[in-house]
């Protein structure tokens, strides 16, 4: 665990080496969330039916928030760590460490974020302040739906990155996927906003557990039958996802060659 | 000796021809990646109307504008990006990288005009089309052009003022990509442009302060907003096509002189 730390603690480092970008990447988010504010105040002004700008500008904070925890930031930037690496040859470099090679990657790719982890803290206060007054027991579900939104997100990383073993680049393909997330898991706009049973149907699909989910669970004081059904949907298609990636990723692996270290 | 203006010219043209003979190599090295491109940039364009339907499913219209004429907006954006993208923002990302790897020594050698070289190093053709048609065919299917209301007159002027705009919008990367000579890094100023050059407000739909500031101090909402607001007759287009001149030859001026202040601020890496 040390040295998981200790290769976290590097790519910390790395990022420092430049203050003055470190201060945009925090800038970056607020800038991003006004347009969305901007554009969202223009659809609550002209809409038929009533439309909660705050409740719509939290949920907008809290996706930028989710995805800085859940690998998603750059549209699944944790493929393009994985990718790179493979398409370099670089992996062999993480290969000839006595460490597990995902967990390593990990590591690394949450130093480069770090800055990023530790300012979402603040997002998260702000939507304490928006929204007054929420439970603890919404937080504790919140928190237990953001663990499997970075299950799910981490195998789709996994699931995407091995195809770099074969094809070697892939930053198309993570764009094609990202694209289709960020319409189906609500990070573009809330589900709420879908017809009915267009809703029904995608809250079978992993996309929905990846963003939608926690921030609703954090939002709304559901009923515990429908937050029960959300989890179940959320841990079924993490065991089955993880699995899945795991597998794939062990059998690309097998047939990893490269030149040098 | 000066140089004639055909020597001008011929050398701008002949490292233009060069550029997009180089960047053709590199974009078909990888022929899937091209084929995952076209799927990348259908998932985008099907997503996006997907937003807009859903968004339409609950208002009647934004900001004055319907369903066409948000999908004609779109189809100006989704324009504007992906030009602005070939032309612009590789070419500026590769600014900051020959400065940050220390290649822009190798660069200022070469006896090339080094601005005009820089700025068309990458120049694929390859890309606008295959980025750019499947977007806008699957967005134009769906306008209903004759209720849009164009005209020929307004069309020019559109015409003009989204180059002016495009124009615009790569003076502003350029400037983000500058710190880095003084710095050695300034990636994360540029993808903040990312995110500002691509805003998709309808100009109506902005407050009076928010819309004098996003066409003056940060005139990011000129190429698309503007063009478009001209083109199906809700802004003044005399007013925003001499506005829109008046800034990209300004902003010219400004990336002139920004370009010798940030030469003068360059320490060589390797001598």
């Amino acid at each position: 665990m040390r040295t998981y730390l200790n290769l976290f603690h590097f790519s910390f480092l790395t990022i420092l080496a430049y203050p003055y970008e470190l201060l945009i990447t925090v800038i970056e988010p607020v800038i991003e969330i006004g347009f969305l504010a901007l554009f969202w105040n223009m659809i609550a002004t002209h809409a038929d039916k009533p439309v909660d700008l705050v409740n719509l500008i939290t949920y907008f904070i809290m996706v930028q928030f989710v995805s800085i925890w859940s690998l998603t930031p750059g549209g699944l930037g944790f493929v393009n760590f994985i990718g790179y690496r493979i398409k370099t040859g670089e992996l062999s470099r993480v290969l000839i460490r006595p460490l597990k090679v995902l967990p390593s990657l990990l590591a690394e790719h949450r130093g480069y974020y770090a800055v990023d982890m530790i300012f979402s803290v603040t997002m998260f206060a702000a939507v304490f302040f928006l929204m007054g007054n929420i439970a603890i027991s919404q937080i504790v579900w919140f928190l237990i739906f953001l663990f499997f939104s970075f299950v799910i997100t981490f195998s789709i990383c996994i699931l995407i990155g091995s195809i770099a073993f074969i094809t070697k680049e892939i930053n198309s393909i993570r764009h094609s996927i990202s694209h289709l997330i960020r319409i189906l898991s609500g990070s573009m706009v809330p589900l709420t906003f879908f017809p009915e049973q267009t809703r029904d149907l995608l809250y079978l699909t992993p996309f929905p557990s990846m963003m939608f989910m926690p921030i609703n669970v954090l939002q709304n004081k559901l009923p515990p039958y429908e937050i029960l059904t959300f989890l179940t949907i959320s841990v079924f298609w993490s065991i089955i996802l993880m699995s899945f990636a795991l597998l794939v990723w062990k059998i690309n692996l097998k047939k990893y060659e490269a030149v040098g270290i | 000796m000066k140089q004639s203006v055909f020597n001008y010219l011929k050398i701008r043209l002949q490292i233009l021809g060069i550029n997009i003979s180089n960047t053709f190599n590199i974009e078909t090295a990888y022929p899937a990646e091209n084929w995952a491109n076209i799927l990348s940039t259908f998932f985008y364009t099907a997503s996006y109307i997907l937003f807009l339907n859903v968004i339409f499913g609950n208002v009647n219209s934004l900001a004055g504008y319907s369903y066409n004429d948000m999908l004609f907006f779109t189809f100006v954006s989704q324009l504007s990006f992906y030009t602005l993208f070939n032309w612009s923002y590789d070419n500026v990302d590769a600014l900051i990288e020959s400065i940050h790897k220390g290649e822009m020594d190798l660069i200022l050698t070469k006896p090339l005009p080094t601005l005009f070289y820089i700025m068309t190093r990458k120049f694929s053709i390859i890309r606008v089309v295959r980025d750019c048609v499947l977007p806008l065919l699957m967005i134009g299917i769906l306008i209903d052009w004759s209720a849009l209301g164009l005209s020929l007159i307004s069309i020019l002027i559109g015409i003009i003022i989204f180059v002016c705009g495009q124009w615009i919008m790569h003076v502003f990367q350029f400037l983000l990509a500058l710190p880095a000579f003084w710095q050695g890094q300034s990636q994360a100023l540029l993808r903040l442009s990312y995110i500002l050059t691509n805003p998709n407000l309808p100009l109506q739909g902005l407050t009076k302060f928010w819309r004098i500031i996003l066409t003056t101090v940060l005139p990011i909402c000129i190429v698309v907003s503007g063009s478009v607001s001209v083109m199906i007759g809700r802004s003044n287009p005399k007013t925003m096509v001499l506005w829109a001149l008046c800034l990209a030859l300004f902003l010219t001026y400004v990336r002139m002189i920004a370009w010798k202040k940030a030469l003068r601020a360059y320490n060589s890496a390797s001598s």
